[in-house]
């Protein structure tokens, strides 16, 4: 199945993440620079993130910063896309719109379909929990829980707001103990926080973001705290989950980490200046920096 | 809201983090809550107990005295809301004491054989007063205490110019007595220089006639359980009756003497009983506010986190308010049990202290309610604040960590360079100590807040005892300057006093008064003398009226000062000077007019009144006083004071039994209002 067609409405994630290819497409400025396959992945037929015409703007009056200025972007299901860019060029605050963090203050942001404009503070926080997996550059787990636990807590907490307590204790354990495996954590999970290296922490960081089976995996400079090798492990379990099927956005002024994406899109000033289409991403193990 | 789990393991070993600072605010809030539970519950006890008691010995609803007390009675009895009236002889006399200390004393008649309708006694130990004994005795409590008197002692009463023994049978509490307050003015009179005697009705009588009082001079009253409900109707219906017979002086159960005093110190209870807690709960709350402004402030991260992976606020705002509630709890909870502990204790302490019979101590579901309430509500409303914000944390900004506040540190310590140069030399070390601070002007202004509670609470502890301390040495070093009493027989203003005689019999001869002021004056020790008389009266101005004591002195005394916001005045030329309480009660400005009325007196209080002849009783101001002190009046060195009668010599109150707000001291404060007398 493909599917060219951006401004039709998309399918439910889970039949998005059925399918094994993606279109990668991308304009910036309204012109299209790339169109291209990704070999190897197969097709693409979901688009997983759309923006048109995106502007975040903060303060008022002649103290108004603009952080994002008229950006379109389409993001399709399945694909790795890392937003590439110098600090204040617009990238973080490009993920929090696409996160449904912060509100565009132009424009619409789309994701599988579904508009993010005009929600409220509810129904961002319900999109949030329900779509979006986050991991963060300094990981933020709860020191005083264990691996095991901070992976629950998000668990519990898409169980319970979903109506979900049905599911037991014991499942929410088992998806969380799948969660950790995936990153290869499974060993560390009752480990504390401090009793694990920066590498672990970042993973147990993603094990809590994939743990709510999430539709977009958005990573905020996810290696920006970690060294090369344990920065490349990160990377190697981020290229594994996107290998699954699950779409990833990460955000990075680290270039060498552009190789493993299948799109790489540079950001300066609040606007998108380029985008460039892999058409082999790199394994994560070839990586340096 | 997902509180459970996984959120709630985070809560507790958040809270188990920091174990000294959960314990610290714990144990404030159980401070606060003991100190409620322990001080109202006393009160309830207290004031339930006095209740108690009250119905059980039948306490006087009001107390008539003076006139045709036979008549007041019969008709007191048919009024609607009475359930007994009595009769009685009440005088106060000499009283010499088996150790030979004298005092004016009390003689209060009763019913041989039976208890009284109105004003029974306990009895402690020995026997009720019976036909059999006619000069057998009941000694009130303290005086009993004091004197060391037992079931077999004998007590001699001054009557018709001698001294009579008669035989103490047992020791009595009694509701009239439960403090020994000799009147309103003397609440507080010296260990030992005043006592009461329950006597049978004709030795009352005997007593009271050489005191100049005829027949039973008072009626006491008490209403069925409507008629209290009532009772400021039947107080005024009574108090006019009694008017009609002659009777000037009425004094209802809210002002009589012990029983006003034991309702100031109760009262003091109530009022400590949300002063201290208050305190407590509030440096728990200014406590609770900063420990969790703290934890909020650095868990923004974490926050920022739970937001954005869709924790609604709710559960945010559910998680951080959670620490209010458990604090508050887990406070309340040792707390009510400690405070019923303590109330229990502080009311059996209470009542054992002043002799109460019976203590009562009771759990009361409300205090325990009221107690928890108070600690949750001091636990919620410190962490709602800290709660909200967090909840409120925008997941964005709180995702970038904490941004150093420019606001109001920055600033503050900008405009302070600006105006202090010198600052600038400044170390670096010393801008960060300052910038701390400075930085989170809300958490600072909190943090200094509690600090401030804390000094409070231990100022208000050593105010409170200052206040006392300094209230009586106010009233007994520079109001009351004299350093004892002599009190005289009625008649010695005539020119005489008896000299004592020793055991009972006869006095032996008289002594003048002014020999009498001469003689003191020229002790050893002694500085000055100088006469003045005491008169129970009843003011009366506007339709108020108020029974008190009427001083008089010499209009340059130096034995009394009268002490205004703008210093000593002296006394005025004509006319009366009033305290401003009895100003204030009565409704008077200066130069208002008045009514005195000479009550009937118990027995004769004044230093000079003529009629029957009474040797005198001694009270010292305090071993100290017998130091002389130069240019410092006062009377007599007790020692050598023997004449004209058998002395003994007192300590003066320290007041310490008296809470500073609760302590009536207020005959004497420092506004008089100069008006003029009326006779009746």
């Amino acid at each position: 199945m493909r599917r060219h067609d951006h401004g039709s409405s998309a399918s439910p994630a889970s039949e998005a993440k059925t399918g094994n290819a993606a279109r990668v497409d991308a304009e910036t400025d309204g012109s299209e620079r790339a169109g291209a396959e990704t070999g190897g992945r197969g097709e693409r037929e979901e688009t997983a993130v759309r923006l048109r015409g995106v502007g975040k703007s903060y303060g008022k009056g002649h103290t108004a910063v603009e952080a994002l200025r008229g950006v379109d972007l389409t993001i399709g299901t399945g694909e790795l896309v890392v937003l590439l860019g110098p600090s204040g060029s617009g990238k973080t605050t490009l993920l929090n719109l696409i996160g449904g963090i912060e509100p565009a203050s132009a424009g619409t942001v789309e994701v599988a379909g579904r508009s993010l404009a005009g929600l409220d503070e509810d129904a961002r926080t319900a999109y949030r929990r329900d779509a979006v997996g986050f991991v963060f550059q300094f990981f933020n787990l709860v020191p005083t829980l264990t691996a095991m636990e901070n992976v629950r807590l998000v668990a519990e907490l898409v169980d319970g707001e979903r109506g979900g307590r049905r599911a037991g204790r014991g499942r929410r354990r088992e998806r969380a103990r799948e969660a950790l495996e995936s990153v290869g954590l499974a060993g560390r999970a009752d480990h504390f926080p401090a009793q694990l290296s920066g590498g672990e922490q970042q993973r147990v960081a993603i094990a809590r973001a994939i743990a709510k089976d999430p539709e977009l995996l958005l990573c905020d400079e996810p290696t920006g705290a970690l060294d090369l090798e344990t920065g490349l492990g990160v990377l190697r379990v981020l290229q594994d989950l996107n290998r699954r099927g699950r779409t990833v956005l990460v955000v990075t002024h680290n270039a060498a980490i552009a190789a493993i994406a299948h799109r790489v899109v540079r950001m300066r000033s609040g606007e998108v200046v380029d985008v460039a289409t892999r058409a082999v991403p790199a394994d994560a193990g070839e990586v340096a920096w | 809201m997902v509180t459970g789990g996984v959120l709630a393991a985070k809560f507790r070993r958040d809270l188990r983090h920091r174990p000294a600072q959960l314990v610290a605010v714990v144990a404030l809030v159980m401070l606060g809550v003991a100190l409620f539970g322990a001080s109202y519950d006393a009160y309830k006890n207290l004031d339930g107990g006095y209740r108690a008691l009250f119905d059980r010995y039948r306490f006087a609803d009001i107390t008539l005295a003076g006139g045709d007390a036979e008549a007041i009675a019969r008709e007191a009895a048919r009024t609607g809301g009475v359930a007994a009236a009595a009769t009685r002889t009440v005088a106060d006399v000499p009283l010499r004491m088996p150790d030979g200390a004298t005092m004016v004393g009390r003689v209060v008649g009763m019913p041989a054989g039976t208890q009284p309708a109105v004003d029974r006694v306990k009895l402690r130990d020995g026997a009720y007063l019976d036909a059999s004994a006619p000069d057998g005795v009941l000694a009130e409590k303290h005086i009993a205490d004091h004197a060391h008197l037992r079931p077999g002692s004998k007590v001699q009463v001054w009557r018709d110019g001698a001294w009579h023994g008669v035989a103490v049978r047992g020791t009595a509490t009694s509701p009239e007595y439960l403090w020994p307050a000799r009147d309103r003015q003397e609440p507080l009179p010296a260990p030992g220089s005043f006592g009461v005697l329950f006597a049978p009705e004709p030795l009352a009588r005997r007593i009271a006639a050489s005191a100049s009082v005829q027949g039973p001079n008072q009626v006491v009253v008490h209403y069925t359980r409507d008629g209290r409900e009532d009772a400021a109707r039947l107080d005024a219906a009574l108090t006019a009756t009694a008017r009609r017979y002659g009777a000037p002086d009425a004094v209802t159960r809210a002002d009589q003497p012990s029983n006003a005093a034991l309702g100031e110190d109760i009262k003091g209870f109530s009022e400590l009983a949300y002063l201290f807690p208050a305190l407590f709960l509030m440096a728990a709350g200014v406590a609770i506010y900063v420990v969790l402004t703290r934890r909020v402030a650095r868990d923004r991260s974490l926050i920022g986190m739970l937001r954005a992976n869709g924790f609604p606020r709710r559960t945010v705002l559910a998680h951080y308010l959670a620490t209010g509630v458990v604090v508050g709890l887990a406070g309340a909870a040792p707390g009510v049990l400690l405070g019923l502990a303590l109330a229990g204790t502080v009311t059996r302490a209470y009542t054992g202290a002043i002799g109460i019979p019976d203590a009562q101590v009771s759990v009361r579901a409300g205090t325990v309610l009221t107690g928890v309430a108070f600690a949750l509500a001091a636990g919620v409303l410190a962490a709602l604040a800290p709660a909200v914000a967090a909840a409120r944390v925008p997941p964005a900004e709180a995702m970038r960590g904490a941004v150093p506040s420019g606001r109001g540190g920055r600033g503050v310590l900008a405009r302070v360079e600006r105006l202090l140069p010198v600052t600038r030399r400044l170390p670096a070390g010393a801008w960060l100590v300052l910038r701390g601070p400075a930085r989170q002007p809300r958490r600072t202004s909190y943090t200094a807040l509690g600090v401030v509670l804390a000094l409070v609470l231990i100022l208000v502890s050593w105010g409170m005892l200052d206040t006392s301390k300094a209230t009586v040495a106010r009233q007994f070093d520079r109001i009351q300057r004299q350093d004892a009493e002599l009190t005289l027989a009625p008649g010695t203003g005539s020119g005489s006093v008896p000299r004592s005689g020793s055991g009972s019999g006869s006095g032996s001869g008289s002594v003048p008064v002014p020999s009498v002021l001469a003689d003191l004056a020229r002790q050893p020790g002694v500085s000055a003398a100088e006469p003045s008389a005491n008169v129970p009266v009843s003011l009366e101005a506007g339709g108020r009226a108020y029974s008190t004591a009427l001083v008089g002195l010499r209009r340059d005394t130096s034995m009394h000062r009268f002490l205004t916001s703008a210093g000593a005045r002296p006394l005025p030329a004509r006319g009366l000077l009033l305290g401003s309480a009895m100003r204030d009660r009565l409704g008077l400005k200066a130069g208002d007019r008045l009514t005195v009325r000479p009550s009937t007196p118990a027995g004769p209080r004044a230093g000079r009144r003529r009629g029957s002849r009474w040797p005198g009783s001694w009270t010292s101001r305090s071993a100290r006083s017998r130091t002389p002190r130069s240019g410092r009046p006062r009377r007599s060195r007790p020692a050598s004071a023997r004449r004209p009668c058998s002395c003994g010599s007192r300590t003066a109150p320290t007041g310490t039994r008296w809470n500073g707000p609760s302590r009536p001291v207020r005959a004497w404060s420092p506004t008089p209002t100069r008006g003029r007398s009326s006779g009746p």
